[in-house]
């Protein structure tokens, strides 16, 4: 009786410490992208395993310049930055990376961090692969998209995406014209990717059957550029293009919808149709509605999570929590009073031309009204902060149940959903520019190659 | 009695005299920024009323600047002046702002001293590159605010003065009347409510040493502003700089090398910080040189960091040079990575291995760039040329087994992907684009006779202008491998040897490849290549670095890069870059701090290009870069009769054996260091002269002439294999004036001159009076006819005899646009037509032979091409004119002048959009290959 009931106790605290034990099986956990789990750890985390790849992290891309010397902006944000560490999956027990630096998969056992298996591609790995049903799915530079045994390795079929096999020197390695730089998104038996960079040479996006690898549709799309995680919906997808916008996509036939404005960037996320992307050039995030191609909100910030009724997002110096649902009624109200001003700016215009003064007056008096009732309702938007405090934790941003995980310089925090303390920190090497969360640990993958597991002790 | 009443009397005439003195003198305040009188965070006035407040961390001068001074950088402290507001108010008889500073850097507005409020007050400050005040006054409401022409030098004592009178405000700088103007007369506003500060406007923060301000209530005369200059010029510390340097080489990620020279052996010393100014010692001389050379380490990437050299002048008191910036971001591999250990066991073969490594390599020459190694087994000759070279090494092997084995022993050692990689694929249809390697071996051939299967593949994929195959096949003998190497309609390459079982075959310079030497192509200025090979559509054929951040902002209308023999150099920013046109290898990269040069179609290039030497002008001087390593081998000066600091290197060609240059002076040159984007007719539009025009010996420098007659317009400066020609203005007032960066007085007593290259003798001259050129003026050599483009509301075209300088035609005719340098176009030359959007035209006779060629959407011109015209629409695009087919490359786009060259039968477009807003998907430096092949 004893040793049941000692049993049972047991089987409490462990429970207590892993309530929901979930994989990490793409990027940011999910084809929304949201970087939520359900999965809680129990703080403190130990420090548990290292992984120091043989080679750190090549990107694809530099910087941008300095400043906008015409316009006067300074310390411009890089947006292409989809590969500026090497992003991490979880599942199966198993931690999963693409190289790209010497063109590898590797499989890492998520316990001991040892190394089980390695896959050479023919091109830079510049993107997390995807975790499904014990397989695994990845893109390369070398326009293919590979179909591995989560297990071993052992490649089940490769897809080729590209239409020539050329290779050329890009972004200082030997790569095809059509890289697949979307990951691969994986939803009941089809699997979607892009392949192409210059838009003149053409891009793509393709669907293949996840069991064989053949080949669905594929769609050529004028002007794309596509470059970050490919998001999905239940029907749609979007593609961002670095530093272009992003472009929205129907799931099921691949037919191109329209893409979005904005100024561009690899963050993105969804919730329920509604994308969140950016930071732009100085670190702003845009919502837009279904259908919209102008944003309904904007949010200062690097990277955001979204839940039912709650936002939170970081800044280089601030993490904050905003009450998402008034924030959004006020922004949709705002963004409404601003498209009826325009509309009445163009009114008057006509008006002006036809020479209808009286009209055009009023007109402009109608314009006026609403962009004082714009402006009225901006200056409400600071309210709906429900907490705001320093962090110095700027580069990446999940939530693990009631824990907030955020990846600084050398160093990852995790902050309280509630108030925004600080309630745990550990030492990392390099930038922490993605974490994941499964199976009881948290990675931190660093600019420096560095893959860092946490656990609860 | 007597002796009180003349004391009384005395002391009553020296107060009255007092009181007539400081009413003469009519000074506010005057404040010295010495650090000895402060005060607790308060500066007293030197002289008459009111205090500085100074809040936030300052920095005092160093005793080595011989002259006590703030440095101010408003981003953390503010410096306020209190206690002058009311007598700025009660102003009436004019007013004077005084200062004596030294601009560390500048931005796009600043202040030295100002009281703004929204858009009226007073402010002495700098725009961009030129000293400029602002008043506003009781009838003209906003500040106006009024440029001097000339730019301002950073790190060098000013001494600028703004006074208004109530009918005129005046600026002088240096003792010298630099702008005046009637355009904002009235009482000077100061308004009550805006403190008077320094350093800054709005938002804006430039980086300056101030000595001494002054504020008057009247406006001081042209002579008082002249004394005062006068007085204390002397006492200030002359502008310190090196002999030569400095220059910095990146040695890797976290390094840096330092070069500069001096004139005397001395012991020098680096101060280095992340902050302004730093302070720092980083490094010091063991023992006096004249030749210095320090190594920092323990950079981190993507950090702006600061320096400064100190070393004794020729007095021997030490000095400081001005603060220099470098950015640490290496967006490039200084140095491949190198290759360490043995991924392979030792056998028979490790030994042959090396040996013929070490043997290719010695005897190719080639040592850098692509290499590719054909049926490449498990890359064991891959493995040793890597090792002993700076190579990336391609391995195209189509067994997948040797492929596996291959990649997994590199691995291990760190060597796969950043150094060596591997393609499964075999030889017969090579998966890589024309002219990719650099050199080109055979693993096969060396262990098993297995000659490649195509040799027209390996002819395909060699580089032009130097690629190598080097096969090494002992067991076939000369005559085989003879057989095997047929490549008769390639007439570039030369069989080097065909013994012991070696081939060696040397691609040379690619039959009808054009190349581009100059600013617009050639000294005479056609902007247009003769490249036979390109047109139609292009593909890529590389893309990658250097990105948008070491590259100078898209607007400043920057140098083109040039291109010869397969080499490709780009200026940055304060940058050079020497690369592989054919595969985008980054072979050498240096820092510059004094290189900078913007603005073309008002000036010229700073750059030009022979076989032996990349010809760059650095402030006074010419430097001749080795374009394959990028050391400096030589250094000229534009004007070695004058003081250092009196002139600039200005134009720049080669014609022959000949380097022709010009003196400018000082201050004429556009820097463009703020965001300029010189698209308009205001100051920017103003052209930079030169003073002489002379010719050296490109070989020893030797001077072999000079011309000084009028002053000459460097953008119609052009040349031809016997002649040099331009336009110049003998206007005595123009001469005997300092301004060399002139507007429409340029056009007064204008003479458009031939002089005979070799001796710089006159051939013919005529006076002349083009129409205007208030946006640009350029000219043009091509077949014996000069072509003089000018702008002012219209294009005006003027076709003249070379020989005789005797007009042949003209036409005008209107632009497309005003903006996006739609009226400022430079012709570009094609054989006998002439194109000058929106038309084109035959050379000699000046007939209109097309309307309306395509439309560019943006800014930019045109580069041309035999069979095609390359320019920016919105992104990169090619004109076919044999098929007047227009092809937008979408995606990528280029700067606001010419950086598209068609040259070498290919199209190089270095990244040049840095800072662009515009959400063009791609920034990138990045070539092309013409589609179809002759």
């Amino acid at each position: 009786m004893r040793i049941v009931l000692a049993g049972i106790v047991w089987l409490c605290a462990w429970s207590a410490t892993r309530a929901v034990a979930e994989d990490w099986p793409t990027h940011r956990h999910d084809f929304a992208r949201s970087g939520i789990t359900a999965e809680t750890l129990r703080l403190p985390l130990q420090a548990s395993w290292v992984h120091v790849a043989k080679l750190p992290p090549q990107p694809a891309w530099p910087g941008p310049a300095r400043s906008d010397g015409w316009h006067k902006v300074e310390n411009l944000k890089p947006r292409v930055i989809f590969d500026w560490a090497y992003h991490l999956v979880a599942a199966g027990g198993a931690v999963f990376y693409g190289s790209s630096a010497n063109d590898k998969v590797y499989a890492l056992d998520s316990a001991t961090g040892k190394e089980r298996w390695s896959f050479f591609t023919e091109g830079p790995v510049r993107l997390a692969p995807t975790y499904s049903q014990g397989k695994l799915f990845v893109g390369a530079d070398d326009g293919r998209v590979y179909c591995l045994e989560a297990a071993d390795g052992n490649l089940i079929w490769e897809f080729d995406a590209a239409p020539s096999r050329t290779r050329l020197p890009g972004n200082n390695r030997l790569m095809s014209l059509w890289p697949v730089r979307s990951g691969v998104v994986v939803q009941g038996q089809n699997a979607y990717f892009t392949a192409g960079l210059f838009p003149f040479e053409g891009a793509s996006l393709c669907a293949v059957q996840v069991a064989d690898g053949k080949e669905l549709w594929r769609h050529p799309v004028t002007g794309m550029a596509p470059q970050g995680y490919l998001l999905a919906s239940s029907e749609r997808l979007f593609m961002p293009t670095g530093r272009g916008t992003p472009y929205v996509f129907d799931k099921k036939s691949g037919e191109f919808l329209y893409t979005i404005e904005g100024s561009g960037g690899t963050f993105c996320l969804l919730t329920g149709d509604q994308l969140i992307y950016g930071p732009g050039k100085t670190g702003e995030l845009d919502a837009f509605q279904p259908g919209d191609r102008d944003e309904v909100a904007t949010f200062q910030g690097n990277q955001m999570i979204v839940t039912g009724d709650k936002s939170f997002l970081h800044t280089d110096t601030e993490l904050r929590a905003i009450d998402r649902t008034r924030y959004m009624e006020i922004s949709l109200r705002r963004a409404e009073a601003l498209r009826r001003a325009e509309d009445f700016k163009k009114e008057s215009r006509t008006q002006e031309r036809d020479g209808n003064t009286e009209a055009a007056e009023k007109s402009r008096a109608r314009q006026r009204e609403l962009e004082a009732k714009a402006n009225e309702l901006a200056a409400e938007l600071p309210k709906c902060v429900l907490w705001s405090k320093e962090c110095a934790h700027p580069y990446s941003l999940i939530l693990a149940g009631e824990t907030l995980f955020a990846g600084g310089t050398d160093s990852v925090g995790g902050f309280s959903t509630e108030t925004g303390e600080q309630v745990w920190r550990a030492d990392v090497v390099g930038r922490a520019l993605d974490l994941a969360v499964a199976d009881g640990r948290l990675y931190v993958s660093t600019d420096k190659g560095r893959i860092h597991a946490f656990a609860t002790n | 009695m007597p002796y009180r009443f003349m004391t009384l009397l005395s002391l009553s005439l020296a107060c009255l005299l007092h009181a007539v003195t400081v009413r003469a003198e009519g000074c506010i305040a005057r404040w010295r920024f010495e650090k000895d009188r402060l005060a607790g965070n308060s500066l007293p006035a030197a002289e008459g009323q009111g205090a500085i407040q100074i809040t936030g961390p300052v920095t005092w001068g160093a005793a080595e600047d011989a002259l006590p001074c703030l440095y101010i950088d408003q981003r953390d402290n503010k410096v306020e002046v209190q206690g002058v507001g009311e007598a700025l108010s009660a102003l009436r008889e004019g007013f004077s702002v005084e200062a004596w500073v030294n601009i560390d850097k500048t931005t796009e507005w600043s202040g030295i001293i100002g009281q703004l409020s929204g858009n009226k007050g007073w402010q002495l400050g700098y725009r961009q590159s030129n000293f400029s005040f602002g008043v506003s006054t009781e009838n003209v409401g906003e500040i106006r605010h009024f440029r001097a022409r000339e730019s301002l030098e950073w790190g060098r004592w000013y001494h600028v003065v703004g006074t208004h009178d109530g009918k005129e405000t005046r600026l002088y700088v240096n003792g010298r009347l630099a702008n005046a103007s009637q355009a904002c007369p009235g009482r000077m506003l100061a308004p009550a409510d805006a403190p008077v500060l320094i350093g800054t406007r709005e938002d804006f923060y430039g980086r300056l040493w101030v000595h001494e301000i002054a504020l008057h209530s009247r406006a001081l005369s042209e002579g008082e502003v002249a004394a005062r200059f006068q007085e204390k010029q002397g006492s200030l510390p002359t502008h310190i700089r090196p002999k030569l340097g400095p220059i910095l080489t990146r040695l890797d990620e976290s390094s840096v090398r330092i070069r500069w020279e001096t004139d005397r052996e001395c012991v020098s010393e680096i101060l280095w910080g992340e902050s302004a100014p730093p302070t720092r010692s980083a490094w010091k001389d063991a023992s006096p040189t004249n030749r210095h050379e320090a190594i920092l380490t323990g950079l981190e990437d993507k950090k702006i960091y600061h320096y400064r050299l100190r070393f004794s002048d020729d007095s021997g008191a030490v000095r400081l040079s001005r603060i220099f910036e470098f950015d640490s971001s290496l967006d490039y591999a200084a140095k491949p990575s190198p290759v360490r250990g043995e991924p392979f066991p030792a056998d028979e073969l490790s030994p042959i291995y090396s040996r013929v490594a070490e043997r290719i390599l010695a005897e190719t020459g080639v040592h850098r760039g692509y290499c590719l190694v054909l049926d490449a087994g498990k890359g064991r000759l891959a493995h040793a040329l890597a090792e002993r070279s700076e190579l990336k090494v391609v391995c195209l092997e189509e067994d997948r087994a040797l492929v596996d084995a291959g990649r997994t022993a590199l691995d291990q050692i760190g060597a796969y992907g950043t150094r060596i990689t591997f393609q499964r694929a075999d030889s017969e249809k090579l998966p890589f684009p024309d002219y990719l390697f650099n050199l080109i071996v055979s693993d096969g051939a060396l262990v098993s006779g297995k000659l490649p299967k195509s040799s027209a593949e390996v002819a395909r994929a060699l580089r032009p202008s130097g690629g190598v195959l080097a096969l090494e096949a002992p067991k076939e003998s000369a005559e085989a491998l003879k057989a095997w190497w047929e490549n008769p309609s390639a007439p570039e390459f030369t069989v080097e040897k065909t013994e012991n079982g070696a081939l060696r075959v040397r691609r040379g310079d690619l039959p009808g490849g054009g190349e581009w030497t100059h600013q617009y192509a050639d000294p005479g200025n056609t902007a247009c290549s003769l490249d036979q090979h390109v047109k139609g559509n292009l593909e890529v054929l590389w893309f990658g670095r250097p990105g948008p951040r070491p590259m100078v902002d898209r607007g400043t209308r920057s140098p083109a890069p040039l291109s010869r023999n397969g080499m490709l150099f780009v200026q940055g920013d304060r940058l050079l870059f020497g690369m592989d046109a054919y595969n985008g290898s980054i072979y050498w990269s240096v820092n510059v701090p004094e290189l900078r040069r913007a603005n073309m179609p008002r000036d010229g290039s700073n750059m030009t290009l022979s076989d032996d030497g990349l010809f760059v002008a650095v402030r006074e001087s010419c430097w001749k870069f080795d374009p394959e390593s990028g050391e400096v081998l030589a250094v000229w000066p534009a004007a070695p009769e004058t003081p250092r600091d009196d002139f600039d290197w200005g134009y720049i060609a080669l014609v022959g054996g000949q380097l022709l240059g010009s003196a400018v002076r000082r201050g004429a040159l556009f820097i463009g260091a703020d965001g300029e984007w010189y698209d308009r007719t205001d100051e920017e539009s103003l052209k930079v002269t030169s003073d002489t025009l002379f010719a050296l010996s490109s070989k020893t420098g030797e001077r072999l002439w000079e011309y000084r007659k009028g002053l000459i317009i460097n953008p119609t400066i052009c040349a031809s294999e016997t002649a040099v020609y331009f336009l110049e203005s003998r206007n005595p007032s123009l001469l005997a004036g300092e301004d060399r960066r002139i507007g429409d007085e340029l056009f007064t007593d204008q003479f458009q001159v031939a002089l005979d290259i070799r001796t710089g003798k006159v051939l013919w001259e005529k006076s002349v009076r083009f129409e205007g050129g208030s946006w640009v003026l350029y000219q043009v050599y091509a077949k014996d006819t000069l072509v003089v483009l000018a702008t002012t509301d219209k294009y005006h075209l003027h076709g003249i005899d070379a020989r005789s300088g005797d007009s042949l035609w003209e036409q005008h005719y209107s632009w497309r646009k005003d903006n996006h340098g739609g009226s400022m176009q430079h012709p570009v030359v094609i054989e006998g037509t002439i194109f000058a959007e929106p038309n084109a035209y035959e050379l000699r006779t000046g007939k209109l032979v097309r309307e309306n060629i395509p439309q560019r959407d943006k800014c930019g011109t045109m580069s041309g091409a035999a069979n095609a015209i390359v320019c920016r629409d919105y992104y990169h695009t090619i004109w076919d004119l044999e098929t007047d087919t227009w092809t937008q490359l979408e995606g990528v786009r280029a700067g606001c002048w010419l950086n598209i060259l068609p040259v070498g039968g290919i199209v190089v477009a270095p990244e040049a959009s840095s800072g662009c807003f515009c959400d063009h998907p791609i920034q990138t430096s990045i070539a092309f290959l013409p589609k179809e092949k002759d």
